[in-house]
């Protein structure tokens, strides 16, 4: 275990810092300097720019001035923006990665407990009207973007319905529409694997033991079942988490909700680079994160993966 | 040998059936794989041939006709400037399609390459390339192309380079794991022992082998890209205005959603059917290519 955890983590922090790295060295060769657009329209002596140059560490190569970011960003300071001069990224994006934690989670938890629901039944109804008609709907949970769902929902539950607020982040019916529209294709992906695993572990030996022991068939799916069947689903978990965390640009932005992903889309669209850059990395460091957790969980599971060292 | 002739005629009453000919069987009993194939013939087509197909201009403005409703000049009615929603449509498949294709196949053809350098002579060349496709993977995948989207001038060039570089980590996986799994396998052993260079046994042994869960990503693959590129149109910051994108008029359209939701509706429509229809063939041919469902 202790080989495998050292393994994992090494492997994450490779990724991270080659993550971070690509993001940081792209947003460097963006046009226009940084100085200069801190000037504005102002009119600034050459030598002033240069001396602002060498203070900010900007006539240093890029892998250097890397390092100093880095150093930075772990005493919490992400720089300051460009759009609202001195103003710190990490004033802008703190409050925002909380407010995008509260509602993603909400839309993560609920895609996992529908999913595991869909799948279940689905598998245990193999090949009867049930598991085509929620495989069916799940395909089509997976092909529709997540605008797409966003402007159906609106047009029905809150113009036409009135029974949802369109927008905003105020009160528990607000996040209805939005953790929705995140949730269902996450939802859509998982319970097609939870159906897959479920029907391989169905009808494998300890399952037909547990039958003859005279177990009851719930308690033959859900104990025996579902713990194994649990395994591959959690491989993707990972692989969902940095979609919902991806989909908060476009899902923030419909809804306006003040998350990271609006702060970053606003950002985008200003060309604030520090605050694209912040978001960014927060939003990779995230993804990591869950990685890494679920590559914990998954020694911790499956002993398999212990004896393999 | 007039013995071996007939129990050759006994043993082979019909003609063998190869692979393609038994997935193409397969995938004509898929009622839903089958229509999805036609809708996305037909809008191909229209893309293709827009200039004739569409009604309207796509970019020609009617002031007096603004935000129509459909109607039987125009069927999708009229947007916020008084263009034919039907046309930009047409005109916006031809992007969305030709960003696509452009993109899954670049970054499938670079997938491929790769993963096989990597799995044939592993090595150095292995380990660099699978860090690199680490570090892709390390970056949720819309996330990134927004990011390098923001970096570049945003124009239809730079949403095919950036969905390229998202887009080929996922194949050279899928193909550096075929090369791996059929390294070991008889026929490219003994390819090898015929002193067939490393290229030729990939190309004319390990690719074929390789081609149906390559394909099934291919049709998926292409879904992912066109969802993205509309994603990026949408949030303002992909191809510009006043060209026409499907998640450029969603994202205008959304504006009158509460008085006209027909300028939202309808390319909301065109783009969710084309998603289903490219997923729904994409599993389909999975289905079909796929040896351990064949019955």
């Amino acid at each position: 275990m202790t080989g495998y955890l050292f393994r994992r983590i090494a492997f994450i922090l490779f990724s991270l810092i080659g993550a971070t790295f690509l993001a940081f060295a792209a947003s460097r060769l963006a046009p226009g300097d940084p100085v200069r657009l801190m000037a504005g329209e102002q009119n600034v002596a050459p030598e002033v720019i240069e001396a602002w140059q060498v203070r900010y560490g900007l006539d240093q190569p890029i892998p250097i001035q890397y390092l100093y970011y880095v150093r930075n960003v772990l005493q919490g300071d992400f720089g300051t923006s460009y759009q609202y001069i001195g103003m710190p990224v990490m004033d802008l994006i703190g409050p925002a990665v909380l407010v995008t934690l509260r509602w993603e989670s909400i839309a993560l938890v609920g895609a996992i407990l529908v999913a595991f629901f869909l799948g279940m039944i689905a598998a245990v109804k193999h090949n009867t009207w049930v598991d085509t008609g929620a495989m069916f709907i799940a395909l089509f949970g997976i092909s529709l973007p997540d605008f797409v769902l966003a402007t159906f929902l609106v047009l029905i539950f809150a113009l036409g319905l009135d029974w949802f607020p369109v927008a905003g982040y105020e009160t528990p019916a607000h996040l209805v529409l939005p953790v929705i529209t995140l949730a269902v294709r996450p939802c859509a992906l998982i319970s097609r694997i939870v159906r897959a695993s479920m029907l391989e572990v169905i009808n494998q030996d300890y399952m037909r033991t547990a039958r003859s022991k005279g177990l009851s068939e719930r308690i033959i799916i859900t104990k025996h079942g579902l713990r194994n069947a649990m395994l591959p689903v959690l491989t993707v978990v990972g692989v969902i988490v940095g979609r919902i965390l991806a989909g908060s640009f476009i899902v923030e932005t419909i809804f306006n909700i003040p998350g990271v992903g609006r702060v970053g889309v606003t950002a985008v669209l200003q060309r604030d680079y520090p605050v694209i850059l912040g978001a960014t990395i927060v939003l990779a460091t995230a993804f990591l994160f869950t990685t890494l957790i679920v590559d914990l969980l998954y020694g911790v599971l499956d002993p398999r993966v212990r004896v393999a060292d | 040998m007039a013995t071996i002739a007939k129990l050759h005629q006994i043993d082979t009453p019909t003609r063998p059936r190869g692979l393609w000919h038994d997935a193409l069987r397969r995938m004509s009993r898929n009622r839903a794989a089958v229509v999805s194939a036609i809708f996305l013939l037909l809008l191909l087509l229209a893309a293709v041939f827009a200039d004739v197909v569409a009604p309207y201009q796509p970019t020609a403005a009617d002031f007096a006709a603004l935000r129509q409703p459909p109607s039987l000049q125009h069927f999708m009615g009229t947007d916020e400037v008084g263009r034919d929603i039907l046309s930009r449509v047409l005109y916006g498949a031809r992007i969305s399609l030709t960003v696509g294709f452009i993109v899954q196949t670049t970054a499938t053809v670079a997938g491929i390459l790769l993963g096989m350098v990597a799995g044939y002579y592993g090595g150095m060349s292995d380990l660099v390339i699978m860090r690199a496709v680490d570090i892709m993977y390390a970056l949720p995948a819309f996330l990134f192309a927004v990011f390098m989207v923001s970096i570049l001038t945003p124009n239809i060039n730079s949403v095919i380079l950036t969905l390229t570089l998202v887009g080929w980590p996922f194949i050279a996986r899928l193909m550096r794991g075929q090369v791996l799994a059929q390294k070991q396998e008889e026929y490219v052993i003994a390819a090898q022992a015929l002193g067939a260079r490393p290229w030729r046994i990939m190309l004319t042994h390990v690719l074929p082998n390789s081609l149906s869960p390559i394909i099934v990503q291919y049709t998926l693959g292409i879904a992912t890209v066109i969802m993205a590129e509309a994603g990026l149109s949408f949030l303002g910051i992909g191809i510009r205005p006043p060209t026409p994108t499907w998640g450029g008029m969603i994202t205008k359209g959304r504006e009158y959603i509460r008085t006209e939701p027909h300028l939202v509706l309808y390319p909301s429509i065109v783009l969710g059917l084309t998603m289903i229809a490219f997923n729904f063939l994409g599993d389909g041919l999975r289905d079909a290519l796929d040896p351990r469902v064949r019955k």
